[in-house]
Order: C-alpha cells, then sequence, then structure tokens
C-alpha cells in the first residue's frame, strides 16, 4: 500500500484529502502542525509528500528545502499545495516536484499522488 | 545794374553771412552787418548810429564762447587765430551767450589766411554763419530722441520724469516742473533751472504756495481740462489773478516769467500730471517750443500706460504664480518634444519644492530634468509612453515613481496635455503631477486584503470539492443514479464560485503588476475549438458556431488566453437569447491573428461603449434586467491581450447585439 503525507494547517483539507486517498486505497497520515513534519518524514517514509506552502509557525519551502537537502529523504517526491497566485514560482525554487494550486478536485490530486508513486 | 558801380567793402557789408577781418596782430580791423546781427544786436538802428566794429566789440566782450557742448572754448583755437598761424580753411562751430539779452547762439566760423606777394600771411578773414535756427532743430530732435529713449528704457516713469525736466533746461526753457496729481493731490516731482539759488528759492515758494486744484488758472485748469496751456508774454493781470496775496505776486515777478507752456499727461483717459516749461526776461516760448511740450507730454502718457500695464501684467502674473504654487502638484511645461535635447523648461510651480524637494532654478535648468528623477525601472517605460502621447497629440495620464532630493521614491500621476501649434502639430506639453503616494499604498493594502480573501476562500472550496468527490463515490447504484443532476449542478455552482475567485485574484494580480504569463508556442485555432467544446458542454447547446481558420501559431500563454475566450463566450451566451446564435471568427490580419465574437444580444449603449474595460465597471440601466457579474472579466480580458502586445475592442449597437474583437501578434510569416 503506497503511503501519503499530507502536511496542511487547515484541519478540513487534512480530512478531505485523508477520506477520498483512503477510499482509493491509498495510506494516509496527516500533520498539521508544521514543526512536526521533517520528523514525521523521516518516521513514516512516505511515497509522496503533498506540502502546504503557507504554513503556520514554518515556511513549506522552507521545509521542503530540508526534505530535499537530507540524503534520507531527497528521493521523496514533493507535491506544493497552495492557493497562492506566485506558488509556482515557490514550487520551483525550493526543490518541490510538483505544484497543485487550490482549488484542486479528486481527479487532479489523483493524478498527482499516481503519477509520483508509479 | 552794373556791377562796377559798387565798392567791393559795400557788397560785403550787405552779404547774409557775417565777414570781419583780423590783421597779422588778431586784431579785428573789419566787420559787416550780418557780423554784427549774428552778435545779437539785432536793431539797424544800433548799426546806422555806430560804427560797425566797435559795436561789433562791445558785444563781443558781453560774450562768453563755448564749444558744441557748451564747454569753455579756448580763444587761440578759433578759426581766424588758426589761420593767422597758416592753417588753410580752419573752421569750428561756437556756440555763444549774449550775456546782455541771456540768448544763446550758435555760429559755424569758416576763416581763410590772406597772404601778400612775399608769401606773408596779413590778414585772417572769417565767415560767420548763424546756425542757431538749424541748431535749435537739432536739439529739438535730440532731445525728442533721448526723452524717447528715457521713457523707453526705465519703467520707473518717476526716474525718466526727473530725466527728462533736467534734459530740457535750459535747452527749451529756463525752468521746467514736472507735477503728478493723484486723486485730488498734486505733488511736485521735479523742479528744474541753472541756477541752484534760484531753484532753493523757487522751491521755497512752491512750498508755501502750493498751486490750488480749485483754483480756475495755471496747472489746476490743465489738469482739470486736460488741454495744454500756452502763454507767450504774462502779463500783471494774469500773475494776479493766479496769486493768493500780494507777497505771492512779488515772488512771482521777481523771476520775470514771460512765457509758460503746460502740458498734461495721462494714462486711461485721466490726467495723471503735468509739465510746465517757463521761461523768464526777454526769453520767449514759440509755437515749436509749445509743439515739442506737447509731444513729449504724449509721450510721457505712452511711457506711464505701458508701465501701468507691464505692473498690471505683472501683478496678475504674480497672482497665476501663487495660485499656481498654491495648488497641490507640480504643475509644469515642456516645449518641443520631451525626449529630445533641444526642448525648453518653460514652467514648473513652486509646489515641486514641497513635493519633491528641488529648486525650481535646477529643474528649469536641466532640459530633462522629470525624466532624469524618475525611477530607474520606470524610467524606460515611460519615456516611450511620453513620446507615444506626444506622438497621438491627445492627453493621457502617467503614473510612475519620482525620485526625491532626499533619494525617496514617491509615486506620482501625471496628467499629460500635449500643446499643438495653429498647424496642429505637437509643440510642447503641460502636466499636472500629483504625489499619489497614499493612494497608492491604500491601494496596496486594499489589493493585499483581496489576495488574502482570495486565499482564504480557496481553502475551503478545496475540501468541498474534495468531500464531494468523496460523497458521489460514495453513493450506491440506484441514489447515484437519483442525485447524479444535483451533484452536478453543485460542481458547477463550485466552479462558477471558484471563477470568481480567481478572477478577484486577478484583478489584484493586475492591480500590483504581477499577472504572469507563461508562454509557449501553439495553433490559435486549436484553442478556439477546445474553449467553444467546453462551452457547448456546460451549456449544453449548440449555439455557438466556428467561422474561418487562422492557421496561424502564436506565442502566448495558452491559460490566459483561454480565459480571455471563455469571459467573452460566456458573456455572449450572458447577453443573449436562449436560443442567439453566437458567432466566432479568426482570420490573419497583417501580423495579428483577429478573433471576433459576435452575438445577437442586447447590445451597449453609446457611452458604456469604452467603459467596458474598465476595472469593476458595469452597465447599469434602469428598468433593464440586470445580469450577475462583478465587472472584471473584460477588465482582465483586456490586460492579458495588452501584456501580450495585441489590442481588444468592441462594436455594438443597443439591443442590436455585440463584436468584440481582440487581436494577437502571430508568429509565422
Amino acid at each position: 500500500m503506497k503511503k501519503v503525507l499530507v502536511i496542511d494547517d487547515d484541519p478540513a483539507i487534512l480530512e478531505a484529502i485523508s477520506i477520498v486517498l483512503e477510499g482509493e486505497g491509498y495510506s494516509v497520515k496527516t500533520v498539521e502542525d508544521a514543526q512536526d513534519a521533517v520528523s514525521e518524514v523521516k518516521n513514516y517514509r512516505p511515497d509522496v509528500i503533498f506540502l502546504d506552502l503557507l504554513l503556520s509557525g514554518k515556511e513549506g519551502t522552507e521545509i521542503a528545502n530540508e526534505i530535499k537537502s537530507d540524503s534520507r529523504s531527497k528521493g521523496i517526491p514533493v507535491v506544493l499545495i497552495s492557493a497562492h497566485p506566485h506558488a509556482h514560482d515557490s514550487a520551483r525554487s525550493c526543490g518541490a516536484d510538483a505544484f497543485l494550486a487550490k482549488p484542486f478536485d479528486l481527479d487532479e490530486l489523483l493524478d498527482a499522488v499516481r503519477t509520483h508513486t508509479s | 545794374m552794373n556791377a562796377k558801380k559798387f565798392k567791393i567793402s559795400e557788397i560785403v557789408d550787405d552779404l547774409h553771412d557775417g565777414v570781419t577781418i583780423q590783421d597779422k596782430d588778431g586784431e579785428l580791423i573789419y566787420v559787416n552787418k550780418a557780423a554784427v546781427v549774428a552778435c545779437g544786436v539785432g536793431s539797424q538802428k544800433d548799426l546806422l548810429q555806430k560804427e560797425l566794429l566797435s559795436l561789433y566789440k562791445t558785444t563781443l566782450s558781453k560774450f562768453s564762447v563755448m564749444d558744441e557742448d557748451g564747454n569753455e572754448f579756448d580763444v587761440d583755437q578759433l578759426p581766424g587765430r588758426r589761420a593767422l598761424r597758416g592753417e588753410q580753411d580752419p573752421s569750428a562751430v561756437i556756440k555763444y551767450h549774449n550775456n546782455n539779452d541771456g540768448k544763446t547762439r550758435w555760429a559755424q566760423i569758416r576763416s581763410k589766411p590772406i597772404i601778400d606777394e612775399e608769401g606773408q600771411i596779413v590778414f585772417a578773414v572769417n565767415m560767420i554763419t548763424d546756425i542757431t535756427h538749424s541748431k535749435h532743430i537739432e536739439e529739438v530732435l535730440n532731445f525728442k530722441l533721448e526723452a524717447s529713449k528715457v521713457l523707453s528704457k526705465s519703467l520707473d516713469y518717476h526716474k525718466s520724469l526727473k530725466r527728462i525736466a533736467t534734459m530740457a533746461v535750459p535747452e527749451f526753457a529756463d525752468w521746467c516742473l514736472i507735477d503728478l496729481h493723484k486723486e485730488g493731490k498734486l505733488t511736485n516731482l521735479a523742479i528744474e533751472h541753472e541756477n541752484v539759488d534760484k531753484l532753493e528759492k523757487a522751491k521755497m515758494i512752491r512750498k508755501k504756495y502750493p498751486p490750488d486744484l480749485r483754483s480756475g488758472s495755471g496747472i489746476a485748469k490743465v489738469i482739470r481740462t486736460g488741454n495744454p496751456i500756452y502763454v507767450k508774454n504774462i502779463d500783471d493781470a494774469m500773475i494776479s489773478e493766479a496769486a493768493k496775496d500780494d507777497k505771492q505776486i512779488d515772488f512771482i515777478k521777481e523771476f520775470q516769467i514771460n512765457s509758460v507752456i503746460i502740458a498734461p499727461f495721462g494714462v486711461q483717459g485721466k490726467i495723471v500730471g503735468a509739465m510746465t516749461l517757463i521761461t523768464t526776461g526777454e526769453r520767449e516760448l514759440n509755437d515749436s517750443d509749445y509743439e515739442l511740450a506737447r509731444l513729449t507730454a504724449a509721450r510721457i502718457s505712452l511711457a506711464m500706460e505701458r508701465a501701468s500695464l507691464f505692473h498690471e501684467v505683472t501683478n496678475e502674473r504674480k497672482r497665476l504664480d501663487k495660485l499656481l504654487s498654491d495648488v497641490p502638484a507640480v504643475v509644469w511645461e515642456l516645449w518641443a518634444r520631451p525626449d529630445q535635447e533641444k526642448h525648453r523648461v518653460n514652467y514648473v510651480s513652486k509646489y515641486l519644492e514641497d513635493m519633491l524637494g528641488y529648486d525650481v532654478s535646477e529643474w528649469l535648468s536641466s532640459p530633462n530634468f522629470w525624466l532624469e528623477i524618475i525611477h530607474p525601472d520606470d524610467k524606460k517605460d515611460i519615456a516611450r509612453q511620453m513620446a507615444n502621447l506626444y506622438r497621438s497629440k491627445g492627453a493621457g495620464t502617467l503614473r510612475y515613481r519620482w525620485i526625491t532630493k532626499g533619494n525617496k521614491p514617491i509615486w506620482v500621476e501625471s496628467q499629460i496635455q500635449v500643446v499643438r501649434n495653429t498647424k496642429g502639430k505637437p509643440v510642447g506639453l503641460r502636466a499636472v503631477s500629483t504625489d499619489i503616494s497614499r493612494r497608492i499604498e491604500i491601494e496596496k493594502r486594499k489589493d493585499d486584503f483581496i489576495n488574502m480573501a482570495s486565499h482564504e476562500l480557496k481553502t475551503p472550496l478545496t475540501s468541498i470539492k474534495l468531500y464531494l468527490s468523496a460523497f458521489e463515490s460514495s453513493l450506491s447504484g440506484a441514489s447515484r443514479a437519483k442525485s447524479g443532476p444535483f451533484l452536478a449542478k453543485v460542481d458547477r455552482q463550485i466552479s462558477r464560485l471558484q471563477r470568481l475567485v480567481t478572477e478577484l485574484l486577478n484583478v489584484s494580480n493586475i492591480q500590483a503588476g504581477k499577472l504572469e504569463l507563461n508562454k509557449e508556442k501553439f495553433l490559435l485555432d486549436d484553442l478556439i475549438k477546445e474553449n467553444i467544446e467546453e462551452m457547448r458542454m456546460l451549456s449544453n447547446k449548440d449555439q455557438i458556431k466556428l467561422k474561418g481558420m487562422s492557421g496561424r501559431h502564436v506565442h502566448a500563454d495558452k491559460d490566459r488566453v483561454g480565459q480571455v475566450l471563455k469571459n467573452l463566450f460566456s458573456n455572449a451566451i450572458k447577453f443573449s437569447q436562449e436560443d442567439g446564435e453566437i458567432l466566432v471568427t479568426v482570420r490573419p490580419n497583417g501580423k495579428n491573428v483577429v478573433v471576433g465574437v459576435q452575438d445577437k444580444g442586447i447590445g451597449i449603449g453609446k457611452t458604456h461603449l469604452n467603459k467596458v474595460f474598465d476595472r469593476f465597471y458595469r452597465v447599469y440601466e434602469d428598468k433593464e434586467k440586470t445580469y450577475p457579474g462583478m465587472g472584471m472579466g473584460l477588465y482582465i480580458s483586456k490586460e492579458i491581450i495588452e501584456r501580450h502586445g495585441g489590442q481588444i475592442w468592441l462594436e455594438s449597437e443597443k439591443g442590436k447585439g455585440s463584436r468584440f474583437y481582440f487581436s494577437l501578434p502571430m508568429i509565422d510569416k
């Protein structure tokens, strides 16, 4: 079973993503507190990470940087999700593998998961 | 008549010019009648009674001889003496004053030495021509010229009038007075006479007996009527009439006044003063002096008129200057093309100093100052925009940052008006530049808010969409069939909400200048077909028809151009009848591809035509059905198309539908 880690400070998003992805047969873990994000990546060893750009406490780009600069986690694809209009640029510069603009629908989400777990 | 009957001496005696002969020691041995007359004796009786030579000699002793300019004349330099010293044809012009009658005369003297058989100089013959009359004409001309010069040179007419009084004495009169009249009061501006003692006395009397403006004579009459006075010979009766008491009569008599001329001068039909010329003793003022006085007074009037106009203009200019400097904006003017060296700064209002800290002189002395102080990031663009505006010969508004003297950038908005000459050629521009820093700051805060709000709205939208998907997949076959249409409706409304939020964000990005374009090369026809298909699916109708093909590629942001198409399509649908046909055309036109979207809907009235592309502009008409929308679509479309170097426009008539067009530069040759 493929493992998906979702990091977002909005519980509604976390719950919604969990429900739909679990429904599609994925194992999902959610992280609400940005401070725990990096350690959860190491513990959980996900196949793909969905990371919100604007988090309270820590910037999404900062977390992406840390993931990508650690040899143990740098192979894990990171998909940045954001409603921010300039998130495209941020995604490119922090080493994230893809970008998904909010609001996205189920198909877009599944597309992204499939692309990065196959 | 037989000439031989006359002695030569008799002929010479009656010559029109004066003739004198000196022996080799310089002693006069002969004078003719004309020479005696030239001395100012003048009476035939004198000439008959006395011997000419002795008469001449006695008159001569009362002479003071001067050169042309009135300086002392060295007697040794008289032509007769020079002829005796061997000079061939010496001549000189002299001015001489007869102390007896007080008259000044001019003469030209030409001399010749007479040589005997042995070559010795024995006599000098002097020819004396009285040139007093021509000299007088010359002086009049000179005075007129000088007076005009003085009057035209200075706008300080007090100074000019004093100078004229000085010039008039003693050439034209013994006395010259200039008085100014203001609000029923007479003030003496100048009083001139050659003799200082007499001058002081006159001033004293004038002080003691100031002219009474209520009296019916003299200067009072001139000031009141505006007509000049000329009296050739003043008599006692006149003095008595003008004087207040016996003592004043005595004073006036003491001055031996003979002729008087009083000429008034005025400004705008009001008499503001008069010039008085007086001669004393035997000296008379004649008709030509009267003419001269009137002419001079007229000149004074003109000069004063000019001075008063000048003051008026100066004051008006000061007033306008004050007005412009009080406007809380920099008002400026440039002549010739603003981006070219040869242009000239004409004006900049003083508010420049308050707004930007630069000196007005600093701005005026540097030809491109307005451009120099533009923020480096804005400079090139603004220079280009200004040049375009200049060519368009119209008016426009430019927004940019100016760097203050304190090196701080401030946002300004400049309203520019191109100035055209009579042939319609642009020759310069006028601008009003306002500090809009605060407005920009408020706008920025608002844009930040819209930015944040749309961000915040998108997050719950994401959850809703995902929950909806989860809900849909959780439904069993039977309930799915039942709920399907409702779910589709919910989905469509969510998409609509999503589009609105996106547009709101677009608007705020455009305002912040942050609308991003991700350009790629693609076939425009394909994008149009795709979008038409999408529309058909959404509206479930077949009302959109495509006509023509461009077969051309464009280098553009596919999503953004798609956004424009969607916007134009949905507008056409929104404002059309249920089945009103919508025709989409594509055709190459020069270097561009032009896309048209035509509907047969309600159309747009003339007054709204140019405004529909403005931000948040919506067409409201009374008694008309209102249509949903936030007035963002066309604004965003215009921005997108223009950012691609294209244009967007429309043709429409109320009730007859609208035809929207946009052009995009194509890359195929």
